[in-house]
């Protein structure tokens, strides 16, 4: 419980989603779950704050979605990716590794010239 | 979903959004039980981990991206019901604009049809006019024979070029005789207008050549009422003027400019070799694809100077000038239009303000409402977009009621157009179409931000604090505003001021022409043209023998007093010409004298009331067989004769140059006749002389009788008399000489009724503006009067102070008026005939009636103010 935990950094919430819905077709409450699971708790996620991120990305044509029954019975909202938000992710992905590597190599220099 | 279904289903997005939450927090909620907490604690951790879910809803309905659009129906939905619960402010503010926006859609109708709607003609930004040009009187008209032969033979900018002489011609043998426009044009002519005929064929070049076979284009109207749209009419022949001509084609169907009179066309044979200096040709061109005008020009330049020098005579001192067909028929009437449309943009800006100062007023009643709204987190944007989306509303209301008054305003215009007045066919066309709609729309929706936008900026620049403190009492936002508007309405009488000089400028215009003494009387006159076919009339004694048969009958006729012949009667044209004086040294060229030519009968100027000055009028005694005499007018003996008795002096038509090889006969000076104003009643009288009928007949004259009474019942008689020498003579133009005076004023009149409309609805909506004003500020200060009286101050100690203030707004106006008068009125310099436009009388006149009608609009709400009761007053506090 006591483990340190994060806020998602500013616009990463639609990278994640993205990426989480490459599993297959999900929806909003697993989502949230998988997020969690996945970081292990680090990802402080306000689980509401998921959806308005998940109709901006089908309002852009990266998810698509449909109603079905989901695995207590109930229907529910399933998001799945489209061949455009596959693309996005990739975008995405590798701006994201060059952002980091690119901060990481700047910590590390600093620690090097003891800033 | 699309974007489209996403706004149009929003029911359905609703319901989905609640039930997708739904299903995540019942699942977060039954997996929280799972987890050992009770129902209701279950139900409060699953909340606080998802969030505030209103918020959260808004943030998903933001991102479906149609939001906008919603919150604007939502503004449109809410502005419907604001102007809905103060019906009177609407009523006003629509009635306002629509004056304002109305007068605008019908100017802007007249400017579509005159300059903006394409001419019929395939490229017609390629087409030019070529007019002649002299130097000396800055005169530009018809071109001659010898300019468009050497033009043509000698340019090289021109794709084609040809001309046109208009005429007229009587058809016969075909039902009732009747009078055609009837057109000869040159080769080249339809080539250069890229016009085919519609059926059958154009001329051929054969047919231009002087003494080939007699040929004709009919217009597609002329075909169409007189030929029952018969195709067999091609190959056909048909009686012109007493001539059989075939017909060869049918034109399309245009009726514009420069071919709207035309209703026969023949092919115009030309003397190649010993051309007409004389100028009556229209010339059209096709510039190539590459000339410009301006290299067009100078190239016609290069062959006028050459002919200067090859035929000083018949050409020196004359130019010619090279001119955009559109250009050459709207030059007329553009200071119209500018004046036009400078009044209704001045109406409309007026109508702004005084919405604008409505819309400001009920903000200050609106105070609360937009101080709640701003405190419960509205943000400026959104308020200062819904106040605006509530003045287009207003503006565009105004745009369909000034639609339908435009309709209106056309209607009885058109209506008010004479019906013999030669104007070109586009002023009838005038109506409102797509584009005159489409400007309104455009123009509303302007206006509408134009207005709104200083009050929206105004009222939502609120403290919310004070604003909910104060509890919508006067405040010190309402004395801002109130200096905002006072200032709104010294530029309204400035405005106002601007275009009541205007009108009167205008006015005293067209009262003078009214009074210009026309030089002829024209009570009880009737006349009607006559014109006699060429073949079997071509014998000079023939013609002298119809008319004086005609006007023996005419006399005869009971109620009749004078009866008289003329070629050409005043304001329905002239032709000039020059003539040389006996004794007097050879002149130069550019100096040879010049004098409108009138060929008149005996009793013609007793029956048009024209007075003699001096020696004798033409008698029946004079004819071909006496001596040749002519009468001259005063302007003649001024100009050629000053300080001499002209009677009894020769003078000979024509130049020095026209009298080789066979010089023309003298004629000797037997009378003076008064000015009388031929070519206008706003045109300083010429220097004119008249040949007498009987030496000099032409076929097509005018008579004119002068009646007992009522001339216009004697037609039917006179006509009976002229058909009775010969049925087969067409008659047109029959017409009262007061009509035709009137006529003669119609341009002057409608733009100075036009100019005064404007300027009064300019001058009522002022004076509303000032009632509203000193009306706010007597309410505003109510409190401070009331203290004033209960302290001893007497009520018209109150009337002067509120008076004064309105004086300083009326002071202010005029001021900002008088110098933008003086600064505009300059451009009505060209349709003011006489006046200066910075006439003082009319300036003085305009400014005391608008210092009157303020002080008058100041005075009724001032006077409210002294009847405030100090207790009320002071109890309101």
């Amino acid at each position: 419980m006591d483990s340190p935990k994060s806020d998602i950094p500013q616009g990463t919430l639609d990278l994640l989603i993205l990426k989480v819905a490459t599993l297959g077709p999900i929806h909003g409450y697993a989502i949230a779950q998988r997020l969690q699971q996945i970081s292990k708790d680090v990802l402080q996620v306000q689980q509401g704050s998921l959806y308005p991120a998940l109709h901006r990305l089908e309002n852009r044509g990266y998810l698509s979605s449909v109603w079905k029954e989901s695995e207590t019975g109930r229907e529910a909202k399933f998001y799945r990716l489209t061949a455009q938000g596959r693309k996005q992710l990739e975008n995405e992905t590798a701006s994201w590794a060059r952002l980091s590597t690119a901060v990481g190599s700047v910590l590390r220099l600093s620690e090097e010239e003891g800033l | 979903m699309n974007w489209w279904n996403r706004l149009i289903r929003k029911n359905q997005m609703e319901t989905d959004l609640q039930k997708e939450l739904r299903y995540h927090l019942d699942r977060q909620i039954s997996e929280n039980i799972r987890a050992g907490m009770n129902a209701d604690e279950a139900r409060r951790q699953a909340i606080l981990r998802f969030g505030g879910l209103e918020q959260l809803k808004e943030d998903c309905r933001d991102a479906r991206g149609t939001r906008w659009v919603e919150s604007f129906l939502q503004d449109i939905r809410f502005g419907l019901r604001m102007l809905r619960k103060s019906p009177g402010f609407t009523a006003v503010a629509i009635l306002t604009l629509a004056l304002g926006i109305g007068a605008n859609t019908a100017i802007f109708s007249i400017a579509d049809a005159a300059l903006l709607r394409p001419l019929p003609y395939k490229n017609a930004d390629r087409l030019v006019m070529l007019w002649s040009t002299r130097m000396k009187d800055h005169w530009r008209g018809q071109a001659s024979p010898l300019d468009f032969i050497h033009w043509r033979q000698e340019e090289s900018g021109f794709a084609s070029m040809g001309a046109v002489r208009p005429g007229v011609c009587n058809l016969t043998g075909r039902g009732e005789p009747v009078a055609l426009g009837c057109w000869q044009a040159s080769a080249g002519f339809f080539e250069a207008l890229g016009v085919q005929p519609a059926l059958g064929r154009p001329f051929v070049p054969e047919e231009h050549r002087r003494g080939s076979g007699q040929v004709a284009l009919l217009s597609h109207a002329l075909w169409r009422d007189r030929f029952g749209s018969d195709p067999g009419i091609v190959g056909q022949t048909v009686r012109l003027n007493d001539k059989s001509f075939m017909v060869v084609g049918i034109m399309p169907d245009i009726r514009q400019y420069p071919t709207e009179d035309a209703e026969v066309w023949t092919p115009m044979q030309l003397d190649e070799r010993q051309p007409d200096d004389r100028h009556f040709l229209f010339v059209v061109g096709r510039l190539k694809n590459y000339t410009t005008v301006s290299a067009a020009q100078a190239e016609i330049s290069t062959i006028a100077g050459r002919l200067e020098k090859e035929f000083p005579n018949s050409h020196a001192g004359y130019g010619a000038e090279v001119i955009p067909l559109r250009e050459s028929f709207v030059g007329p009437i553009r200071p119209v239009l500018v004046v036009l449309f400078g009044a209704v943009a001045f109406v409309l800006l007026i109508a702004c303000t005084n919405v604008a100062c409505l819309l400001l007023a009920r903000a200050s009643a609106r105070t609360s409402e937009l101080g709640v709204r701003l405190a419960l987190g509205a943000t400026r944007r959104r308020l200062v977009f819904q106040m605006l989306v509530e003045s287009c509303m207003l503006a565009l209301g105004g745009g369909i009621l000034g639609v339908v008054f435009a309709h209106w305003g056309i209607a009885v215009l058109l209506e008010s157009v004479p019906g013999q007045l030669p104007l070109p066919s586009y002023v009838r066309d005038v109506g409102i179409d797509n584009l005159a709609l489409g400007f309104t729309v455009v123009l509303s929706v302007l206006t509408g931000i134009l207005f709104g936008i200083f009050p929206a900026l105004r009222s939502s620049s609120l403290d919310p604090n004070t604003v909910l403190k104060e509890g919508g009492r006067t405040s010190a936002a309402s004395f801002k505003q109130h200096r905002l508007r006072s200032t709104l309405v010294s530029a309204e009488l400035a405005l106002t001021l601007v275009l009541l000089v205007a009108a009167g400028l205008l006015m005293k215009n067209a009262v003078r022409l009214q009074h210009t003494d026309p030089g002829l009387n024209p009570e009880n006159v009737v006349v009607m043209d006559v014109s006699l076919p060429a073949a079997e009339y071509n014998a000079p004694e023939r013609k002298v023998a119809f008319y004086r048969e005609v006007l023996q009958r005419v006399r005869a006729l009971p109620g009749a007093r004078h009866a008289g012949l003329v070629n050409d009667l005043p304001l329905r044209g002239w032709t000039t010409a020059n003539f040389t004086i006996e004794g007097q040294p050879a002149p130069a060229p550019e100096e040879v004298p010049e004098a409108l030519e009138r060929v008149i009968s005996s009793d013609y100027l007793r029956a048009l009331g024209i007075p003699l000055q001096k020696g004798r009028e033409f008698e029946e005694s004079d004819g071909p067989a006496t001596m040749p005499v002519v009468m001259v007018n005063e302007a003649l003996v001024q100009r050629y004769f000053p300080g001499e008795d002209p009677i009894g002096k020769r003078i000979q038509p024509g130049g020095p140059a026209d009298q080789v090889p066979t010089p023309n006969p003298w004629y000797t000076i037997i009378g003076v006749a008064g000015n009388v104003r031929h070519m206008g009643l706003d045109a300083v009288p010429k220097p004119e002389v008249y040949y007498l009928y009987g030496q000099d007949p032409w076929l097509g004259m005018t008579l004119a009788v002068r009646t007992e009474s009522n001339p216009l019942a004697m037609t039917a008689a006179i006509k009976q008399q002229i058909w009775a020498v010969d049925p087969n003579q067409p008659i047109s133009g029959v017409a009262s000489m007061t009509q035709i005076l009137a006529d003669s004023l119609w341009p002057a009149r409608v733009l100075t009724y036009l100019q005064g409309v404007f300027a009064l609805g300019a001058l009522l909506m002022a004076a509303v503006g000032i009632y509203g004003i000193v009306s706010q500020s007597v309410f505003l200060r109510q409190h401070e009067f009331g203290v004033r009286m209960a302290l001893g101050a007497q009520p018209g100690d109150i009337l002067r102070q509120v008076l004064k203030q309105s004086l300083k707004l009326t002071l202010v106006g005029l001021g900002l008026g008088l110098a933008g008068a003086l600064a505009l009125t300059r451009v009505l310099s060209v349709l003011l005939h006489d006046i200066s436009p910075t006439d003082p009388s009319v300036i003085a006149g305009a400014v005391a009636f608008l210092a009157a009608v303020a002080l008058v609009a100041g005075y009724l709400p001032a006077r409210r103010a002294t009847k405030v009761d100090p207790m009320v007053a002071l109890r309101y506090e």
